[in-house]
């Protein structure tokens, strides 16, 4: 917890496989190479010695495992509850960017702070094999949401297509599931970038109203479309996944960002997620965003709300408790027992 | 007539019928002056509600929600409409947010215009 108060529930990290064992082509590792240089320069300087081998790029281009990953997160960093999401490009990675087993492993390894977040594809193999694998990951992996990948190297599929995209919501929601989750915005491999556009995502909203669909990355450079497709439909949510990283790099283009979900989306359907450990240790924005404001240019020039403390509280973890029926109260009374006994 | 708390020094609140009748004058303009219009484009609003202070609580709806110029719809449709209505303090829409210096920016734009039905006053007349 930050300050001993704030409670942090991080909606995107993976326990990813980046080794070369892992790569599905010939030519994978220059998707591998692209993903990675976007973690190089974001991640606070010093990360490639605490977690690697003192090199930023081989550091990182490897196969975590849940006691690398726990220490990151739970001992070097405020988060209190993560969510440990599938990315299975297959296209690319022979088990997936983020192997459906190793994220299960991950939860198992800190059942009562890891969420497990299953994924699969319609392309791969198939639409049957997908809910069929959803059925196991929900029954027998537990787990508690989908993430889908639309774009690969040759290939996409649409989030608003219903022969391929409505029979795995209507798989997951006999299932149970209630939160669908989509990358959109900027490809992490070779794939077109407009195959991740965000408008497919209205029709499956309209046509479900009774799911969440999480809308990743702000699905950069898609903002605009982003926003719009966002304030028209209150079941989607927004994940500041890799977003959240900006400020190291350009705090006036993040703050522009935020003001602007604030005024148009509002802070209850805007999520915190660290893509840990690709872009390293997520403390350093926890702490810069907890302290960040909105500045009086901003709100002079484009009419943009102050951040207040709650939209704070909301969007490092609130919202995200709520999303997955997590009492914060609860959450917090056992993360303060947790520091207690570590003390 | 009004009375101050002593401690707060904030007006205390008026009668049950004085907020009656202001609630019936902030109908009054919603009906004629503002539903209409927001009607135009499949909009709509409703009123949640009024505090002894004058605060009015109010919340989009139809085609307004989600609207890409929701913000102005509340800070000039809405909000300077409703700040002419006697007794009137405040005007709120539930979950559109934007900066104190936006509204200030609108008052001082629209300071001497009027909403009024009968055309512009002020500073245009």
């Amino acid at each position: 917890m930050l300050n001993n108060d704030v409670f942090i529930f991080d909606n995107a990290v993976h326990n990813y496989d980046l080794s070369d064992a892992n790569m599905a082509r010939p030519d994978s590792g220059l998707d591998r190479a692209y993903h990675l240089r976007l973690g190089d320069v974001r991640r606070t300087s010093g990360q490639e010695l605490t977690y690697g081998n003192g090199d930023m790029y081989s550091s990182f281009a490897r196969k975590w495992n849940p006691k690398d990953l726990g220490k990151l997160l739970f001992e070097d960093s405020a988060t209190d509850m993560a969510m440990a999401q599938a990315v299975v490009l297959y296209d690319v990675y022979k088990q997936g960017f983020a192997p459906v087993e190793a994220q299960y492993e991950f939860a198992r390894a800190f059942p009562d702070r890891v969420m497990f977040c299953g994924g699969v594809d319609p392309l791969y193999p198939s639409l049957e094999g997908a809910l069929e694998e959803m059925e196991r990951q929900v029954k027998q992996l537990g787990a508690k949401s989908f993430k889908f990948y639309n774009a690969h190297i040759g290939a996409s599929w649409r989030a608003d297509d219903p022969k391929l995209a409505y029979p795995l919501y209507e798989r997951g929601r006999q299932l149970g599931i209630k939160v669908f989750q989509f990358h959109k915005g900027f490809p992490i491999t070779r794939a077109r970038l407009e195959d991740l556009s965000p408008l497919d995502i209205q029709r499956a909203a309209t046509d479900f109203p009774d799911l969440t669909f999480a809308i990743h990355h702000l699905a950069l450079p898609y903002f605009e479309e982003t926003v719009y497709i966002a304030a028209r439909f209150p079941n989607v949510v927004l994940v500041l996944s890799g977003t959240m990283h900006l400020p190291m790099i350009a705090p006036w283009q993040f703050m522009e960002y935020m003001g602007r979900l604030l005024r148009d989306v509002g802070s209850d359907r805007i999520l915190w997620g660290s893509e840990a450990p690709l872009f390293g240790n997520p403390q350093p924005m926890i702490e810069w965003f907890w302290k960040m404001e909105i500045p009086e240019v901003l709100q002079e020039r484009y009419g943009y709300p102050e951040i207040t403390e709650q939209d704070k509280r909301k969007i490092l973890g609130e919202n995200q408790a709520r999303l997955f029926g997590v009492d914060v109260e609860t959450a917090k009374r056992q993360a303060r027992t947790r520091e207690r006994s570590a003390a | 007539m009004t009375r101050t708390d002593p401690e707060s020094g904030v007006e205390a609140a008026p009668q049950a019928a004085e907020l009656g009748r202001l609630e019936d004058r902030i109908c009054e303009v919603l009906d004629l002056q503002i539903r209409p219009l927001l009607m135009i484009h499949g909009g709509g609003i409703d009123l949640l509600r009024v505090s002894p202070d004058g605060r009015v609580e109010l919340e989009f709806q139809g085609a307004c929600r989600g609207c890409a110029l929701q913000t102005v719809t509340y800070a000039l449709g809405v909000r300077q409409r409703l700040l002419e209505v006697p007794g009137v303090t405040e005007v709120a829409v539930k979950g559109v947010r934007i900066s104190k210096m936006a509204l200030q920016r609108t008052a001082e734009m629209y300071r001497g215009y009027s909403f009024r039905p009968g055309g512009l006053t002020g500073a245009a007349s």
